[in-house]
């Protein structure tokens, strides 16, 4: 198991990276060469001032109408979204791996403010899951494809929780939080978790048709 | 639930329907998908994160609580998102259903792309499957018809060139005994714009032509009207995704003002126009921007107030409401104007709940009243809450910019016993502005 | 102009006559000057509300309910459609001919010869007068109208059949086609566009539709075996081949006799001109970046908007107007644009010989005539387009100023 543990936070953390910025990379490169050539009449209008406007709006909880017309998926968005940022940067069992490897690390935040703030993680991962089998409006569209981030988050939030607290053998809590961890990242370029390098772009597009071309707003 | 239980019969989509082949249809799609979409598809495809918050935005889904096959999220899934998740292997039947959803229950209003926090384009999405239809001979007869009628004619309803010229000069000869000295100048060139219509002004509203001469004449403008085709400024070939037909019959109507060497085109009180001109058109064509600046009536009307080249004798009285086109408020940010003109000639103005950029569309435009009879019913469903909007205001007096508004916007007064009447500004205009005695 | 070489070619600019309404005018309309610029005229409307036309300073004795398509021929005669008891005539030089019509309208003039050729409309028929001799047989429906540049011919695009309302089935037959002189070619299309003359004018080719998302060039009815997603207007080269810019694989080109002769690379590709063994054309090398095109290689300037592609004749030179939301125009010459900024510009004008250039321009509401990249003439409140001499030394055209209607000729040189 520590062997396994030690290969999954070493090797395997490389190159499930390594899958992931380079995925990101690629899968950037070939959608903007694919942009170039089918949609030059879209690329031509987008420009930075409207992009970032559009963006700024939207990344304030209920800051365009369509965060506030629906609360309950705006709140369990951002909450789950802030938290992934937090627990990613700030958790003191990350910056330790990363001031041991690298020697340098974020500052971390107090234990007891993680633990709440993967609480409320999972419960944002819940409100999100009802919505996909109880919202009408969401469950007939709902597909695998839509389950696989959710359940990856999900799984790295409770194995994150119970890894820190001792619950379960150890370090099998330890090893799976990494391997899910790994394979979101690996997952990341390739599924419906790109939104996270795409939805800029696809903002930054509608922001600029709107504001830009149509003289209004996208929010 | 589901388009299968509400089919409606129309005689295009049945005969496409009987004569395709599952082979054909898959060639066709893959061909769409992969040798025409670009990025843009692949992301949208791939970002919607199917968290049904489009579903506020949607005056069909709003109009149907309780059935989520007509939110927005609902429709992609049923039409461009199956189409690549299978790979373009669609039965003729499932085909049918998703030309139904795409031709008639999506209004390409872009007002669910305000609730979208991905900024899914679905307008862009529904009218790739529109063209995929269109390729495989699918569309709904009516629009099919207008969309022929654009081919051959260079207008949508299949006016002849000297039936276009001569309902010119008879309006020109009414509207004299009235304003003497009116001219619709035809062909003039140099002068500061080209005024252009849709065509069912010439066959069924010559009323407007009529009036936007009085308008111009009375104002003094330097305008002229084509005599050529082209004179047309609607756009069914953009609605049915027939975007080369889109850039034929745009460039015409670019060449016209351009040869007439006017300074810009000023166009009556039509949304979709607007757009085809000003956004889809011009960019089919390889232009960034149109070569002609294009003036929609609202702005040019808010010119004239300004400028005081138009005077009023009074205000009307009644209270109205103002509707917002989508194609020229969502679509061009024209709200304020609006209103300002609107304030300019009215003195009681009850606004609508929502409005602006977030107003109901009418359920008549993105080519769905074009669809023709069969499908009224479908736009009726579609739009009670502009129907509950409408009756909220508790006017009688509804202002509508756009000609496709006023079909849909009748509509829903009829069928929901509204007493409400449409006014086009033009039509306030020329009640109000002083007149030769 | 037919009449170039009785033409006064005398420099200098003199007035012709004043433009101001003549006595018992309710009101006058544009001002259409000859191409000899010895007169001008205009529609006038009599205190009566009768119409006649104006020129100079006497009237047509014509009294009209309605004149429209005033213009004069090459060769200085004066036409005119009138309405009279509710029918129209073509009228030539204030002589009406017996024959009427329900409709009559957008006159052409043929390039040599000065022949004119009107369209028509009667019984709901469609077809065309050449030099008032109408064709023989007529047509549902008709658009596109051409006459050939001797004037000996002319053609249409027509309807062969019938078409209900929201008749799909008879429209998806396909029952458009070019007629030439009323014959109709034998073979039909979805739709049928731009139908042009070769140089010996035994052919004419045009843009077809064969199926609604393909498209062809069709030559005398037989078209190309290959389809394109596009194609724009059709034009032939002196070895008699006829190109046109095709639309494959999501890009423009041009295609000649159906195969590509420039690649589609091309954001856009349109209006080609063929012409001493060059082939020129307006294209987009990227999106809303637009220039001219020689034998596929596209001038390094660009602009917005290209447009009003001129070729000289011996092909070696272009030019072309260039524009910003159509203002700010440029004039464009063999890939570069000549000083000055025009608020509107109209087409450029090469001289026989190919050596000097003249445009017709507005800045500032005040017009002028320039050339080769020099004013000529200024501050006019109108001018028209110049013409040169048959021996390009010399350049004539007209302008208003005040309600003076003149006549210029300056010499190319100096």
């Amino acid at each position: 198991m520590n062997t396994l543990y030690n290969f999954a936070v070493g090797p395997l953390a490389w190159a499930a990276w390594g899958i992931c910025l380079l995925g990101i990379m690629w899968r950037l490169w070939s959608l903007w060469r694919l942009a170039r050539r089918r949609d030059a009449s879209s690329v031509a209008y987008m420009t930075w001032g409207c992009a970032l406007k559009s963006l700024f709006r939207w990344a304030m909880p209920f800051g365009a109408l369509g965060w506030r017309t629906n609360p309950l998926l705006t709140a369990a968005t951002f909450t789950l979204h802030l938290a992934m940022l937090l627990a990613a940067l700030f958790v003191s069992a990350h910056n330790v791996m990363w001031d041991y490897n690298f020697g340098f690390s974020m500052v971390s935040l107090p234990d007891v403010v993680m633990d709440v703030v993967s609480v409320l993680a999972l419960a944002a991962c819940g409100v999100l899951a009802w919505r996909r089998i109880c919202d009408i409006n969401v469950s007939g569209v709902t597909r695998r494809a839509d389950w696989i981030g959710l359940i990856l988050v999900a799984g790295i939030f409770v194995s994150g929780f119970a890894s820190s607290h001792g619950w379960g053998s150890q370090p099998f809590m330890a090893l799976l939080h990494v391997l899910l961890a790994e394979a979101l990242l690996v997952c990341l370029p390739f599924t419906r978790l790109s939104h996270a390098f795409l939805i800029p772009f696809t903002r930054a597009y509608m922001g600029s048709e709107a504001i830009g071309v149509r003289k209004t707003c996208d929010w | 639930m589901g388009i299968e239980e509400r089919r409606i019969e129309d005689a295009n989509l049945e005969r496409a329907c009987k004569s395709l082949t599952p082979e054909r249809i898959t060639k066709v799609i893959l061909d769409v998908l992969k040798g025409e979409a670009g990025a843009k598809l692949k992301v949208y495809a791939e970002t919607c994160m199917r968290c049904g918050a489009c579903a506020q935005g949607c005056h069909y889904s709003l109009s149907h609580p309780g059935d989520p096959s007509y939110t927005p999220v609902a429709k992609l899934d049923k039409t461009i998102f199956k189409m690549i998740r299978d790979k373009g292997r669609i039965s003729p039947e499932q085909l049918y259903g998703m030309a139904q959803i795409a031709f008639t229950e999506c209004n390409m209003c872009r007002r669910c792309s305000h609730f979208c926090p991905v900024g899914i384009d679905v307008a862009y999405l529904i009218s790739m499957v529109r063209r995929i239809c269109s390729k495989l001979g699918m569309a709904p007869t009516f629009i099919q018809d207008t969309a022929n009628s654009h081919s051959a004619t260079f207008n949508q309803m299949w006016v002849n060139e000297d039936e276009w010229q001569d309902s010119l000069i008879w309006q020109e000869e009414e509207a004299r005994e009235e304003f003497p000295g009116l001219r619709i100048p035809l062909d003039v060139e140099g002068v500061d714009f080209m005024y252009s219509v849709i065509a069912p002004e010439p066959k069924f509203r010559t009323q407007l032509i009529y009036q936007a001469a009085a308008i111009f004449h009375s104002a003094g403008c330097s305008w002229t009207m084509p005599s050529q085709p082209g004179w047309d400024n609607s756009d069914m070939c953009m609605f049915v995704g027939d975007y080369e037909m889109m850039g034929r019959i745009k460039r015409a109507h670019f060449d016209l003002a351009r040869k007439l060497r006017v300074r810009r085109i000023v166009m009556g009180e039509c949304g979709h126009a607007f757009r085809s001109v000003y956004d889809q058109g011009n960019r089919w064509l390889g232009w960034r921007n149109s070569p002609v600046p294009i003036v929609h009536a609202i702005e040019f009307f808010w010119e004239l107030l300004n400028e005081g080249k138009i005077r009023i004798t009074h205000k009307f009285e009644e209270p109205v409401t103002i509707h917002d086109p989508c194609n020229t408020v969502r679509g061009r940010g024209l709200g304020d104007k609006l209103r300002e003109v609107v304030h300019a000639l009215c003195s009681n103005v009850v606004e609508m709940t929502p409005n602006r950029e977030y107003n109901f569309c009418c359920a008549a435009g993105g080519g769905v009243i074009n669809c023709g009879p069969p499908f009224k019913s479908v736009r009726m469903e579609g739009n009670k809450c502009k129907a509950d909007q409408l009756r909220a205001t508790g006017v009688h007096h509804l202002i509508a910019p756009c000609h496709n508004c006023h079909g849909g916007l009748e509509d829903i007064i009829k069928h929901n016993k509204l007493k409400m009447e449409t006014l086009f500004l033009g039509d306030l205009i020329y009640k109000l502005m002083e007149k030769p005695e | 102009m037919s009449q170039q070489k009785e033409c006064d070619w005398t420099p200098g600019a003199r007035p012709v006559g004043t433009i101001t309404p003549l006595e018992g005018c309710a009101w006058q309309e544009e001002i259409v000057p000859s191409p000899d610029g010895e007169s001008f005229a205009a529609v006038v409307v009599r205190e009566d509300g009768t119409s006649t036309v104006r020129v100079n300073d006497r009237m047509w004795e014509i009294e009209a309910e309605k004149l429209s398509f005033v213009k004069y021929a090459p060769d200085g005669r004066l036409s005119a459609v009138a309405r009279l008891d509710g029918e129209w005539a073509a009228v030539t030089d204030d002589d009406v001919p017996e024959e009427r019509y329900a409709y009559l309208w957008g006159t052409l003039f043929s390039k040599h010869n000065s022949r004119i050729a009107i369209p028509f409309q009667q019984d709901m028929e469609y077809g065309m007068l050449l030099e008032n001799k109408p064709w023989e047989t007529l047509y549902g429906s008709a658009t596109n109208f051409m006459i050939s540049d001797s004037g000996m011919y002319t053609c249409a695009v027509v309807r062969t059949a019938q078409l209900g309302q929201a008749d799909l089935e008879s429209f998806n037959k396909g029952i458009y086609t070019v007629a030439v002189d009323g014959e109709a070619w034998e073979q039909t299309f979805l739709n049928a566009w731009s139908p042009c003359f070769d140089a010996e004018e035994h052919r004419v080719a045009c843009t077809v539709r064969v199926t609604p998302f393909e498209y062809s060039i069709a030559v005398n009815g037989q078209r190309w075996s290959e389809t394109f997603a596009c194609a724009w207007e059709p034009c032939f080269d002196e070895t008699g081949a006829c190109l046109a810019p095709v639309r494959k694989s999501g890009g423009w080109g041009l295609a000649r006799n159906g195969s590509m002769l420039w690649k589609p690379s091309f954001a856009e590709c349109w209006t080609p001109v063929a012409q001493g063994g060059s082939v020129w054309a307006v294209v987009a090398p990227t999106f809303g970046a637009f220039t001219v095109a020689c034998n596929g290689t596209p001038w390094r300037c660009t602009f917005p908007v290209v447009t009003d592609l001129a070729v000289s004749a011996d092909g070696k030179r272009a030019a072309a107007l260039a524009s910003y939301d159509n203002t700010r125009f440029r004039i464009l010459v063999d890939g570069k644009a000549w000083d000055g900024e025009y608020d509107m510009a109209w087409p450029v004008f090469f001289s026989p010989d190919g050596r000097h250039i003249a445009a017709h321009v507005r800045k500032g509401g005040r017009e002028a005539i320039v050339l080769d990249g020099k004013l000529v003439a200024q501050d006019l409140d109108q001018a028209w387009n110049p013409v040169f001499s048959p021996d390009s030394a010399a350049l004539l055209f007209c302008s208003v100023k005040g309600d003076t209607f003149f006549r210029h000729v300056v010499k190319t040189e100096n």
